[in-house]
């Protein structure tokens, strides 16, 4: 009973702390990755103008 | 393959919101066009970022009509993404020399405005009759940051929910009403570009109100008042620090164990963003080599306008009234008190420095 419980339990807490893991980069880390991301594609010429 | 699938459904949960961003804000970027060439160039009443205005106007007019489906939600709660994703590519605006030069001074005026802030809200708490943890709230939501500050400060110090509601809706109120008076009063009392946009970087509540008030008044001001408010944002874990460990002095709240982590905890990351952005934006080789050129800076300006047209769109459509009109008498009346006071004090200070010169 106690190791069945056990079993149940384990992917539950893998998939938790993998959940945990993920949250950790946070919108401003995204807005900082996706902003660089954005000056590679400027830098590289891969797009030169950007209308507005 | 599952979880590749899996990925893709959460992705397209966001579209239909940022759809629907992207059309208000539109709205808004037409309407500044239509206005524009109704009013004469000359007039100067109508800033090139007046957009942003209108882009808020319109989202609150629609957030508050009409009931939004859940199926917006997702993707209009990305404004936040899209106003930190533009404050980094401002950086490549400024040039390292200038952040330099106006953090030393920028930092002793954001210092002065949260001291402040703290002593006035108390004062005039202490008159109202206000909870010490709601006026704590007001205090760091008027000095430091807003919003964030507040959401970041409620757990620190063990407050309570309703308090934590009634200090978001005080600044949200004003953060509304500074898009609209802060650029008038600036217009009424002549101020340069600069005095103004540190005045909204240090008086203006949210962040997105203050870089939105800013870019109102002129596309320099915004400039201005992004630094400045970013000044302050830096120091918003150090404030929350500081009253987590007075009320746990006190035994209203829980100690904090590790100090270091809990400050790294709530900086703001996109602050070290928008300094890497300046730094690169400001390199530049003895042999003339520039790492990037005028016309790359420039398309980077127009993706940040993008980005604040989607930002500013979430902001109004994110304004809810009736959640407004739920704030009590007498935090309305502390939190409109401590805005006069702390808008006052800022400007007091601003126009010291022009008079002296240091500005």
């Amino acid at each position: 009973m106690h190791l069945n419980e056990k079993e149940v339990c384990m992917p539950e807490r893998v998939h938790e702390k993998r959940r945990i893991k993920r949250k950790k980069v946070g919108v401003d880390w995204w807005a900082v990755i996706c902003a660089i991301v954005a000056l590679l594609v400027v830098k590289l010429g891969i797009v030169q103008k950007i209308p507005w | 393959m599952r979880e590749r699938n899996k990925f893709v459904r959460n992705a397209l949960e966001y579209v239909p919101g940022i759809a629907m961003l992207a059309v208000i804000g539109l709205c808004g970027k037409y309407l500044e066009r239509v206005v524009a060439s109704v009013l004469s160039d000359s007039a100067r009443v109508v800033s090139s970022d007046m957009y942003i205005l209108f882009a808020i106007i319109i989202g609150i007019i629609v957030g508050n009509l009409v009931k939004m489906p859940s199926i917006f939600r997702k993707g209009i709660a990305t404004y936040e993404f899209w106003l930190k994703f533009g404050v980094v590519l401002i950086g490549a605006k400024l040039a390292i020399q200038e952040l330099f030069l106006l953090g030393s001074l920028g930092i002793v005026l954001v210092v002065l405005e949260i001291i402040a802030s703290i002593l006035i809200v108390r004062l005039v708490s202490r008159r109202f009759r206000l909870s010490e943890k709601l006026s704590s709230l007001i205090s760091i939501g008027v000095g430091i940051c807003g919003v964030s500050a507040i959401v970041g400060c409620a757990p620190a110090i063990d407050a309570e929910e309703k308090d934590s509601s009634y200090a978001i809706a005080i600044i949200l109120i004003f953060g509304a009403m500074a898009l609209v008076l802060y650029p008038a009063i600036g217009k009424l009392l002549d101020m340069t570009d600069k005095s103004f946009g540190m005045w909204a970087g240090l008086a203006v509540d949210n962040t997105a109100e203050a870089v939105a008030t800013g870019h109102i008044y002129s596309e320099t001001a915004g400039k201005y008042a992004t630094m400045t408010k970013l000044m302050r944002n830096a120091l918003m874990g150090i404030t929350i620090l500081g009253f987590a460990v007075y009320y746990a002095r006190k035994g209203l709240a829980k100690d904090i164990q590790h100090k270091g982590k809990f400050l790294w905890e709530k900086f703001p990351k996109f602050v070290i963003g928008f300094i890497l952005f300046t730094i690169l934006a400001s390199i530049r080789f003895e042999n003339g080599y520039v790492l990037l050129t005028k016309e790359q800076i420039g398309a980077l300006k127009n993706l940040y306008k993008w980005a604040f047209m989607l930002t500013f769109a979430g902001v109004g459509l994110s304004t809810s009234i009736r959640d407004m009109k739920g704030t009590g008498f007498k935090p309305f009346a502390v939190g409109i008190t401590t805005e006069l006071g702390v808008g006052l004090f800022t400007l007091v200070l601003i126009f010291l420095l022009n008079f002296s010169g240091m500005l």
